[in-house]
């Protein structure tokens, strides 16, 4: 039933209405910026209770969080400590390439030439002979080794000559360069051992090859057959042989070093980690730096290997020729 | 038996595969001594009680009697004591004995993490090319240049000796796995191109279906032989942190002094390392402290490189045969 009052009703519901949609149009993206903006701050309330909870309360990640801000500090200001250690790292350098150089050197001035014997007399006991005291050489623990050559140097030498080549206690002493030949032997008992095996196995199949054979039944003569047709093919196996041997040698180093009580690096970086250098040092940087250099030669080296590689052996010469 | 069922019977028995296994073991023996070897090593550390002479932990007493003359601990290799005793006069055969368990699981137990690591990274990388691939094979390339000894010395004595095996175990495992990474990334991209694994994709197998008929097959061989100059490179590793001093059981912390050997350990757990720990300078004084778990070690790891080396000539022989 319309009682005729309807009508204004109707319309001020109409109007009602409309006035609401005209204040929620207007009014609703402000609510909503609005509460965009307190989830944020609420977002970032957690993220600063969580981040000092874990930081203050929690000891561990407190550590990981502190550990990673100092690591980040260290890195930026890496480069002014190195003033600080410039002496003890050269020094400590220095001593270590000596006698990785003349480890490296006496390992191939003994092993090139008695694997090559071996190699080309396979047959021959002597060469059976070296080839397992090559193996030995290579599986041998360093540790082992320095201690039977202490040993010798220390009991035997010692009393024969009245030199003393190893120091085994003192740190303070000036440099001996006696002091080298007991470290460089034991380091040199690896690369003996490796050179000894890989160049043993290049000239056994050197000699198997077609060439060779041919060159034999053409009658020409021994010495010839071994300097020109096999040692060509042998020497860049040597060559190549110089990263792994220094890797090798790398390895013993600290051990080596430790035990016949000579300032190099690897002995730096025991003594870094555990007593820590003198006052005023870092020490993370100075193991860093002992690390880098060690890193550092053993990439140098590498590259030298590669670029001699590329120069002297006639294949790649020519190859790069073609190219 | 007449003359044709023996000769059936015979040739029978010389087709059998054990008979075939045993002719070709029988030919190779540097299987057979690495096998000897650590059979012995596994006899001693599986039933150390049976093999042992006396109790580990036992005392001898203050004095005694050796060679016409009194003498205190520790005492010298002789009849009552075929490798010597150690400062607190425990025998030190029955202590190897004994801790040739805990050694070799600490050894086996990082070699299995290695290659657990560098398998599962080189499969990845086999798998997954891309950035994936390169991401990996760079992670490898940066983990083979850290040396080994050096990040587990850091890393153990940074965190505590005393934290146990776990720590031992990721210190000592997570360097070293690089070359699995390669050996397994291209062991499986060989195997990925040949005839039968294109087929075994062409009817539809699923990737589990391949790694378990094709890839894991196909793959051991190469990995087998590698894998016991791992567990020879993880006991080397082993011996040279004990040497250092730092050992499973350590109660303290690594000093300079027990570093440098000028003060010895009372070690609670029989463990090769830990024998070893501080005994650099005993080697003039008590030699057999030193030698005796330096041998032990070494006999171990030129059995499992002889074992490795063994197995890899009998799998290559194989492989030759069904070519």
């Amino acid at each position: 039933m319309d009682d005729g009052s309807s009508g204004p009703s109707i319309a001020r519901a109409r109007r009602l209405r409309a006035s609401a949609q005209a204040w929620a149009h207007a009014w609703l993206p402000v609510l909503r910026r609005g509460g965009q903006v307190l989830l944020s701050l609420l977002t970032v309330i957690f993220a600063a209770s969580l981040c000092s909870f874990i930081t203050i309360n929690q000891p561990i990640l407190r550590v990981i969080y502190d550990g990673v801000a100092s690591f980040l500090d260290f890195l930026i200001h890496l480069g002014s400590f190195w003033s600080d250690v410039e002496d003890l790292v050269i020094s400590a350098y220095w001593h270590s390439l000596l006698v990785l150089a003349l480890g490296i050197g006496v390992g191939l001035l003994l092993g090139v030439p008695i694997g090559f014997a071996a190699g080309i007399k396979p047959h021959w006991l002597a060469s059976k002979l070296l080839r397992f005291l090559s193996y030995i050489g290579t599986t041998a623990p360093s540790f082992l080794v320095a201690l039977f050559v202490m040993i010798f140097f220390v009991l035997y030498v010692l009393p024969l000559t009245g030199v003393r080549f190893i120091l085994l206690s003192s740190q303070s002493e000036a440099f001996d360069p006696r002091r080298l030949i007991p470290i460089a032997l034991t380091l040199a008992v690896r690369p003996v051992a490796y050179f000894t095996s890989a160049v043993a196995a290049a000239s056994r199949d050197a000699s198997s090859r077609d060439y060779v054979r041919t060159a034999r039944s053409k009658g020409l003569g021994e010495r010839l057959v071994v300097f020109r047709h096999i040692w060509p093919n042998v020497w860049p196996v040597a060559l190549d042989g110089i990263p792994a041997a220094l890797l090798f040698s790398i390895s013993s180093l600290p051990i080596v070093e430790f035990v016949f009580n000579w300032p190099g690096v690897g002995q730096q970086l025991l003594f870094g980690i555990v007593a820590r250098p003198p006052p005023g040092i870092p020490a993370a940087a100075y193991v860093s730096f002992l690390l880098a250099s060690i890193g550092i030669t053993y990439v140098l080296v590498g590259l030298a290997v590669d670029y001699l590689r590329a120069r002297a052996d006639p294949r790649q010469a020519a190859r790069r020729r073609d190219e | 038996m007449n003359s044709a069922e023996t000769l059936a019977g015979g040739a029978a028995f010389r087709r059998s595969p054990s008979w075939r296994l045993l002719r070709r073991t029988a030919g190779n023996p540097t299987l057979i001594l690495g096998t000897a070897i650590l059979l012995a090593v596994l006899a001693a550390a599986l039933t150390p009680s049976a093999v042992a002479p006396r109790n580990p932990e036992a005392r001898g007493p203050a004095m005694q009697e050796i060679g016409g003359q009194w003498m205190a601990p520790p005492y010298p290799p002789g009849p009552i004591y075929p490798l010597g005793t150690d400062p607190q006069a425990r025998d030190l055969l029955s202590r190897l004995i004994y801790g040739a368990r805990t050694t070799f699981v600490i050894a086996l137990a990082v070699a299995l993490f290695r290659i657990v690591l560098g398998v599962g990274l080189g499969w990845v990388a086999a798998y997954y090319p891309g950035n994936v691939r390169r991401n990996a094979l760079l992670l490898a390339s940066v983990s083979a240049t850290i040396p080994s000894l050096l990040f587990a010395y850091l890393v153990i004595v940074t965190v505590g000796p005393t934290r146990g095996p776990i720590l031992f175990i990721l210190a000592m495992g997570l360097t070293g796995w690089a070359p699995w990474t390669q050996l397994a990334y291209s062991g499986i991209q060989r195997i990925r191109s040949e005839e039968y694994m294109l087929a075994s994709q062409a009817i539809g197998s699923t990737r589990w279906s391949q790694a378990r008929y094709y890839l894991l097959p196909n793959l051991l061989p190469a990995l087998i032989p590698v894998a016991a100059a791992e567990a020879a490179a993880s006991l080397l590793l082993l011996a040279e942190l004990g040497f250092l001093g730092i050992f499973l059981g350590a109660t303290r912390q690594v000093t300079m002094s027990s570093l440098l050997g000028g003060e010895q350990p009372i070690l609670v757990l029989p463990e090769w390392g830990a024998m070893l720990a501080g005994t650099r300078l005993e080697i003039f004084n008590w030699w057999w402290l030193t030698v005796m778990p330096a041998l032990a070690f070494a006999l171990a790891i030129f059995g499992l490189h002889l074992l490795g080396d063994g197995l890899r000539e009998a799998l290559e022989i194989d492989q030759g045969r069904r070519g």
